[in-house]
């Protein structure tokens, strides 16, 4: 958005320019007077409080180039600053410039230092835009603005630009000479010409041309031989007439390369459409409204006071703006979310009333015995896994029982079982060979013991003994093989025999009638 | 004018803009949180009501499972005595009770201190827990069919699981006597007796 209003200061005159979409106008010009004051302040009185900037184009702006030793950056800054106060002492609006770098020699700054001297110029009308509350966009100076505006014309790297601004008020011819090196500022001089005819223009105008000229070739800016590249800037029928005076080359100096605009075509190439005639300072605030630059070359806090009011308020309006919208997008991805969870919500509704249905048709399982499902699960389960370890005595008596029936002569004098049992020799050694179902030493065991085996030891004897071990000895083994074909026993083998006929025993007896009764014929299994 | 203090005539359109930004987007804000909680409390309770109404679902079927696998197992062990409650004045008077009918020669018992039976809690996560209370029988039989029949009337008499753990049996004499007051046959046994308790706080299915 372009600015409204562009207030455009000389010596002489202040001008205040309208800004519309395609053209300007002037609103108010005034002279530097103290009615003129008044007049201005009424103005402000009467206009929306938008930011406005001021272009200075006054003869009390001096610009002063200087070289410094390059330095850091603290040491710069103060050497700059202590520079600024030897050329510029006492000047309220002052600033410096760093151009660029030497690339020869001692490689020094170049330094640009600009101040306005004569501030009483300017001080009224800050003094009635303040009172009006009006904020100040920004001090520019017209010198400067030009570096931005002569990128429009070619080949214009180091040159002198001539522009010649007729004063409305006094009806004399302003000059502002500004010397560009690689596009930037160097130096810029302002003079009024004392003639106030057009035709006597070039005459005045060539010898102050001449005249920066030789300071500038002084001051080691241009060299003596240098071809010296002069565009001027005027209006068409001054133009028209400075380019015809120009022809005669008595009016400047060997070496010169002229080249004459007008304010409209410059306008037309900055895409500013401008009538014939148009004046340089009209060109320039119609840019500068067009482009919006926020920028200042002078500033203090009393001309950036209602300015940063201004900015303030837009930054809080910006912010409100922001704010609701922040509020509005969180909101709505709140809603949305809040939809989804909805939609879940109404999911999860429907599958509970598919539930409740379900519950419906399958009715509650009653308590048996006052126990829950859960628990008779649980119960039994418990109750297989103690089954497992539950020894029965019938289980174990009855198969010695059944075998014992078909050997008469075998009586038991004992049957132990349980833990306390412990075989001699290997016995325990073979039940975990059993274990392993690979092991295939006795039939009917599927290749190793049932689960829980339980360890049972009978003791008994022959009875009656004739004294006949070797048929004892078959009768004991005939009984475990007996024992061994019953599907409860796992495994059984004979522990003690009635003789011991290993390599290792003693054998001892006594042969007679009498001693037949006193024969005994124990075994273990 | 003074330099320090800020115009709030002049900003006073953009603080009351900020302001009115401020309470609308506060109000905007917390409107559609209050929303979008609502609608998550909403959620949470269809979740709540539909994890219980599972649950229930899901016990009320494996509960009909477990009744038509179990049921028949159950209330035959039921019958058995295993789950009633039982103490050890029953089981001395059993023994007493049946020692008369069988009219043993002698019978010594000794109940022991009750204590866990770890062959079946080490291995169990059921949330039962089961206990083992070995009892010493010293008994005189003039037969050794008494042990068998004794231990057939304990296991009708609704004494609950019990086990002849260990066991030993042995002839008194050379040739048995058949006198009432003479055992033939000693059998010292230790019979585990084996109790289950519900550790309802424990196993939160068992509360169902």
């Amino acid at each position: 958005m372009a600015y409204r209003r562009v207030i455009y200061v000389s010596n002489t005159e202040l001008t205040v320019y309208r800004i519309g979409k395609s053209e300007i106008r002037k609103d108010l010009i005034i002279n530097n007077s103290e009615t003129g004051n008044d007049t201005f302040l009424d103005y402000l009185q009467e206009i929306e409080k938008t930011p406005i900037p001021l272009l200075v184009d006054i003869l009390e702006e001096e610009f002063h180039l200087e070289r410094l030793p390059h330095l850091g950056r603290n040491d710069r800054n103060a050497l700059v600053s202590r520079k600024q106060k030897q050329l510029v002492h006492g000047a309220h609006f002052a600033r410096n410039k760093l151009l660029h770098r030497e690339k020869t020699g001692r490689r020094d700054d170049r330094i640009l230092f600009m101040a306005i001297r004569n501030e009483d110029i300017l001080s009224p009308w800050l003094k009635s835009l303040n009172l009006a509350k009006i904020p100040i966009a920004g001090i520019l100076s017209v010198p400067l603005m030009y570096e931005k505006l002569i990128k429009v014309i070619p080949k214009t790297e180091e040159m002198l630009l001539v522009t010649v601004i007729p004063s409305v008020y006094q009806g004399k011819f302003l000059v502002r000479q500004s010397y560009f090196n690689h596009h930037q500022l160097v130096l810029s001089r302002l003079n009024q010409l004392s003639v106030h005819n057009p035709e006597n223009v070039a005459q005045e105008m060539a010898g102050e041309v001449n005249r920066m000229r030789r300071y500038l070739v002084r001051t080691y800016n241009l060299g003596s031989d240098q071809i010296f590249k002069t565009h001027f800037i005027a209006p068409e029928e001054l133009l028209n007439t400075l380019r015809g005076q120009h022809s005669a080359p008595a009016q400047f100096d060997q070496g010169y390369h002229s080249e004459f605009h007008s304010v409209s075509s410059i306008g037309t190439r900055l895409g500013l459409s401008l009538p014939p005639g148009t004046p340089i300072p009209v060109l320039v605030s119609f840019w500068l409204g067009q482009k919006r630059l926020f920028e200042s070359h002078y500033k203090d806090n009393t001309t950036v006071f209602y300015f940063y009011h201004y900015l303030a308020r837009r930054v809080m309006y910006a912010a409100s703006v922001l704010m609701l919208l922040g509020g509005v997008s969180y909101a709505s991805t709140c809603l949305i979310s809040a939809k989804n969870i909805g939609l879940q919500a109404e999911k999860l509704k429907y599958d509970i009333g598919r539930t409740e249905h379900k519950l419906k048709q399958t009715p509650p399982v009653e308590s048996i015995k006052g126990y829950t499902p859960i628990q008779i699960e649980k119960m039994v389960q418990t109750a297989e896994k103690i089954t497992e370890n539950i020894v029965i005595p019938s289980a174990l008596l009855d198969p010695i029982s059944l075998v014992l029936s078909r050997y008469p002569t075998l009586t038991v004098e004992s049957i132990e079982w349980g833990d306390s049992v412990v075989f001699a020799g290997s016995g325990n050694q073979a039940l975990s060979n059993l274990a392993d179902p690979a092991n295939e030493l006795y039939p009917g065991t599927g290749g190793g013991l049932k689960k829980n085996p339980i360890k049972t030891r009978l003791r008994g004897k022959i009875d009656p003994f004739d004294g006949d071990y070797r048929q004892a000895h078959l009768m004991v083994n005939r009984f475990i093989i007996a024992l061994r074909s019953e599907s409860a026993v796992q495994y059984a083998k004979v522990t003690q025999f009635p003789i011991d006929l290993s390599h290792q025993a003693t054998i001892s007896g006594e042969i007679g009638n009498s001693s037949n009764t006193s024969l005994k014929a124990n075994f273990s299994v | 004018m003074d330099k320090l203090k800020p115009d709030f005539h002049l900003l006073r359109n953009g603080l009351i803009s900020l302001a009115v930004s401020v309470v609308s987007s506060s109000i905007i804000l917390f409107g559609a949180n209050r929303i979008e909680d609502a609608s998550l409390r909403v959620l949470e309770q269809n979740r709540n009501v539909s994890t219980i109404l599972n649950q229930e679902l899901e016990n009320r079927i494996e509960g009909k499972r477990i009744v038509d696998t179990r049921n028949t197992q159950f209330l035959k062990l039921f019958d058995k005595g295993v789950w009633a409650i039982v103490d050890k004045l029953s089981w001395i008077e059993q023994l007493k009770g049946q020692a008369d009918r069988l009219a043993l020669p002698s019978l010594k018992y000794n109940l022991d201190a009750r204590s866990g039976y770890e062959p079946v809690n080490s291995i169990s996560t059921t949330g039962l827990t089961v206990y083992a209370t070995p009892i010493f029988l010293d008994i005189g039989m003039i037969h050794e069919g008494d042990l068998v029949t004794l231990v057939s009337r304990l296991t009708r008499a609704r004494l609950g699981f019990f086990s002849f753990d260990q066991c030993r049996i042995k002839r008194n004499k050379e040739n048995a006597d058949f006198e009432f007051d003479t055992p033939n046959i000693h059998a010292n046994c230790t019979i585990l007796w084996f109790e289950m308790e519900v550790q309802k706080g424990n196993d939160p299915n068992l509360a169902l």
